[in-house]
């Protein structure tokens, strides 16, 4: 039992949860802003795995992390805008439409990375460069909490700062306001003249860019490579995350740390040679017993409130 | 002649003609003008394109031919609600456009945010742009407050306000008072003649001709797309603007005779119900429906009205208190036994749960029925049989359509809900729920389907009527009951002789009888 303890709470299970939380961050604020403007679009899983490799293809190219990453956010702004377009000017089905672009991700990623290297596996024959690694001077010296400081990718410092673009974006800015209104009651906001589709298609621009942000992150800063369908899921996690937050900046990220946390967990548990059957449910168990723990205490809010009206 | 007068009307709708997609032709060369700072009213059926003529004033349709002018120069790109608002129209919908979980400022600057440093929203100046507004127009609302917790009359205000403040100068109001108590009603008439003084044009769309007459300048009459005509308001009557708008002499007093009480066929005893969030929607409800009986339920809407609907029709489960439908409980009866029992429901959203759309005007007809003997065979639906009952029924409700066949959501709202009402009156029932039976419906049907109901009385059934027309709860109704903040806070066993104005007294909650009065023990 104390060796479990002792492991979960390791430094290494700190950094590695905060590693994933970086993933799941972008993930999941990509997600806030698309359920805020009111069309969810699950077509994140794909966009993610898409543009890892569109990062690695860059960055490969240009022998430039830089040009990697924004190779990525182009391309994840592209294929957002492009589900924006079916959705909303061809009226598809959005949730068909984000299948399909899992799809389309899942099987075009492992054709163009057979074309480009002749393996369908992984990208480890076009070597490209990675994020640079940082650590804070003067914080990483603080004991225990130093290593909160201490070698992280660029992009998980660049995913704080996400947080906070999204949440002043959406609570402060004129535009937030209308992805919300767009969002909550889409009429209304046309009959003040305000253009529904071109607040969401910006609302999916910007999410586009943040979830290229994050396929950018897998392959230049969380793995050092592309391997096919690498994504596993993670960005059906975000959007869980996304909604056991309640759609809100600050909910998602605290979602999201549970949720990296709970998988971190199960994947230290596979290393104590654990049931593994037991383990890979973990992730999943955490969420039901969350959700469940989040309905109450809104019921009883709701209650209270009531008594006091 | 300065500049300011060099134009009669302010608005002049020319020639337009609109024709939808399916053929329908809603608007037929119609001529439509307004003069600067009058009321004028616009008004006709159901379907008779007044909204429609709106929606293209307002750049919410596209318009198919003609032109239209304002302040005397032809514009001709209204393409969107921008647009409209950018030439000085602003429109009030009938189903207001508020976000509910914005506050009054946010819903008031949207679209026309005030900045701070060129990047974030200024609150503050929103809030005090939506005093200033608020004040110069002397509507009283509280900016911080979220649209969701307003009453309808503030919600309305809210929509006015945000016309104002765009700096409309024609103001389209939609069927406003569709939703108000009589009270509520007054003070938006005042305040529309406060706009009218302060040079503002409004237009008026409605059916209710006490209040065009009240209210109004002048009026456009459209019937069937077309214009029947347009008048100085004083110097029509009524009924002539009624015998224009439908094209004969209606009656608008439903004949009825005197009530005739039998036996209790509907008992609700010390009713209780806390819906899913915890919040306490009915408590206490008695009361007693007779066969041969019209009772009304009055109400604003919101106050436990629907849910007690829905709870006696079987939709919702009950926590506490009895609902005996003819001597039986129906607390853990499906819908389906409750129909048994002979329980008929005229829904209040006929969309939702009176019809299935894509589906033909037959299927919905039988749909309470396909089970029942010689409707269905062990194994097949018999079509024969459903072909002879709806065919029988459309002639007999005088349901305008080319076949049995059509699909169902093609059809005018009156027309399905004469659809609606045929198949809940042909089952036999000695109870009938009717919960807003005429809402949104034209006043031909709406003649056709109150004398219905009361041939149903007649014919000794229990009919419990719901209705935000109060015209129609004293109109139809033998005795009322009122219900405020879920509970029954009146009981007229006799209202033959109540008025509006008393009813609306209890409607708001100014008044309440006592526990004694509202008893049903005689």
């Amino acid at each position: 039992m104390n060796l479990i303890l002792d492991t979960l709470f390791s430094a290494n299970t700190v950094s590695a949860t905060i590693r994933v939380l970086t993933l799941l961050t972008y993930g999941s604020m990509a997600a806030v802003i698309n359920v805020t403007s009111g069309v969810n679009n699950i077509g994140l899983e794909g966009i993610l795995l898409s543009s890892a490799l569109i990062a690695v293809i860059g960055s490969w190219a240009a022998q430039s992390w830089v040009v990697g990453m924004l190779c990525a956010v182009v391309w994840g702004i592209a294929i957002s805008l492009i589900f924006g377009y079916l959705v909303m000017e061809l009226k598809t089905n959005n949730i068909l439409c984000g299948l399909a672009i899992n799809m389309f991700a899942s099987g075009g990623t492992v054709f163009l990375l057979s074309v480009l290297t002749g393996q369908k596996g992984s990208s480890i024959s076009i070597p490209h460069q990675v994020a640079p690694r940082f650590t804070i001077p003067l914080l990483s010296d603080i004991p225990v909490l130093g290593v909160l400081f201490t070698d992280y990718s660029f992009f998980t410092y660049l995913s704080l700062f996400v947080i906070l673009f999204v949440y002043i974006m959406i609570k402060k800015t004129p535009l937030g306001l209308k992805i919300r209104a767009v969002g909550l009651n889409p009429n209304s906001a046309s009959s003040v003249g305000i253009g529904v589709h071109k607040v969401r298609y910006t609302a999916f621009a910007i999410s586009g860019a943040i979830a290229g942000l994050g396929g950018a992150y897998l392959t230049m800063g969380y793995f050092s490579s592309f391997t096919r369908d690498m994504t596993a899921g993670i960005g059906f996690m975000s959007i869980a995350a996304c909604n056991m937050g309640g759609a809100t900046t600050v909910g998602a990220f605290l979602s999201s740390i549970l949720f990296a946390f709970a998988n971190v967990f199960s994947n230290v548990m596979q290393s104590l040679q654990m049931s593994v059957d037991l383990i890979n449910g973990f992730p999943y168990f955490i969420t039901i017993i969350t959700l469940f723990v989040i309905g109450f205490i809104n019921y009883q809010r709701k209650k209270k409130w009531e008594l006091k009206k | 002649m300065t500049e300011e007068n060099a134009y009669e009307n302010i608005l002049e709708m020319r020639n337009i003609t609109k024709i939808y997609p399916n053929g329908f032709m809603a608007n037929k060369n119609i001529n439509f003008s307004v003069r600067k700072g009058e009321i004028h009213a616009l008004s006709g059926e159901n379907g008779a394109g007044k909204t429609t003529l709106m929606k293209m004033l307002f750049g919410l349709e596209k318009i198919d031919q003609g032109e239209v002018y304002i302040k005397g120069e032809k514009v001709d790109n209204i393409n969107s609600p921008m647009d409209a608002i950018k030439h000085g129209i602003g429109m009030v919908h009938q189903h207001f456009m508020l976000v509910d979980k914005l506050t009054v400022a946010e819903n008031i600057v949207l679209g026309i945010e005030p900045r701070k440093f060129g990047v974030f929203t200024d609150l503050k100046k929103a809030v005090k742009m939506t005093q200033e507004v608020a004040q110069k127009y002397n509507l009283n609302i509280d900016p911080y407050e979220k649209v969701g917790n307003l009453s309808v009359g503030s919600k309305q205000k809210l929509e006015i306000l945000k016309a104002l403040i765009r700096g409309v100068e024609i103001l389209v109001l939609d069927e406003p008072t569709a939703v108000l108590t009589p009270q509520e009603t007054d003070e938006l008439f005042k305040e529309l003649i406060e706009f009218k003084k302060q040079g503002h044009t409004i237009i008026f769309i409605s059916h209710k001709l006490r209040e065009v007459k009240e209210l109004c300048d002048r009026i456009t009459i459209i019937r069937a797309g077309q214009v029947m005509g347009v008048y100085n308001v004083d110097e029509v009557s009524e009924q002539d603007i009624s015998r224009l708008m439908v094209g004969r002499d209606v009656i608008l007093k439903t004949e009825k005779g005197p009530a005739h009480p039998k036996d209790v066929v509907l008992e609700v005893d010390s009713l209780n119900y806390t819906n899913s969030e915890g919040v306490k929607i009915l408590n206490g409800i008695n009361f007693e429906l007779r066969a041969g009986q019209i009772m009304g339920i009055a109400g604003v809407e919101g106050n436990g009205q629907s849910e007690l609907i829905e709870i006696i029709t079987g939709v919702t489960k009950y926590n506490y208190g009895k609902v005996i439908l003819h001597n039986q409980e129906i607390k853990n009866k499906s819908i389906r036994q409750i129909r048994d029992l002979g329980m008929s429901h005229i829904p209040q959203d006929r969309m939702k749960r009176g019809i299935a759309a894509n589906c033909s005007i037959a299927d919905n007809i039988v749909s309470d029925r396909y089970q029942k003997k010689g409707f269905s065979g062990k194994f097949f639906i018999h079509p024969q049989k459903i072909a002879e009952v709806s065919d029988k029924l459309i002639q007999d409700f005088k349901i305008f359509c080319s076949s049995a066949l059509q699909p169902i959501g093609s059809l005018s709202g009156g027309n399905i809900q004469k659809v609606v009402v045929a198949r809940e009156l042909s089952s036999n029932p000695s109870v009938i729920v009717a919960d807003q039976p005429t809402r949104g419906v034209d006043v031909g049907a709406t003649e056709f389907i109150r004398a219905e109901l009361v041939s149903m009385r007649d014919a000794g059934a229990g009919v419990l009527l719901i209705s935000a027309d109060l015209n129609e709860i004293l109109e139809l109704s033998d005795s009322i009951i009122v219900m405020f903040e879920g509970e029954i806070v009146a009981y007229f066993p006799d209202s033959s002789t109540l008025t509006e104005e008393e009813l609306g007294l209890y409607m708001l909650g100014l008044k309440k009888m006592n526990a004694e009065q509202v008893s049903f023990q005689v």
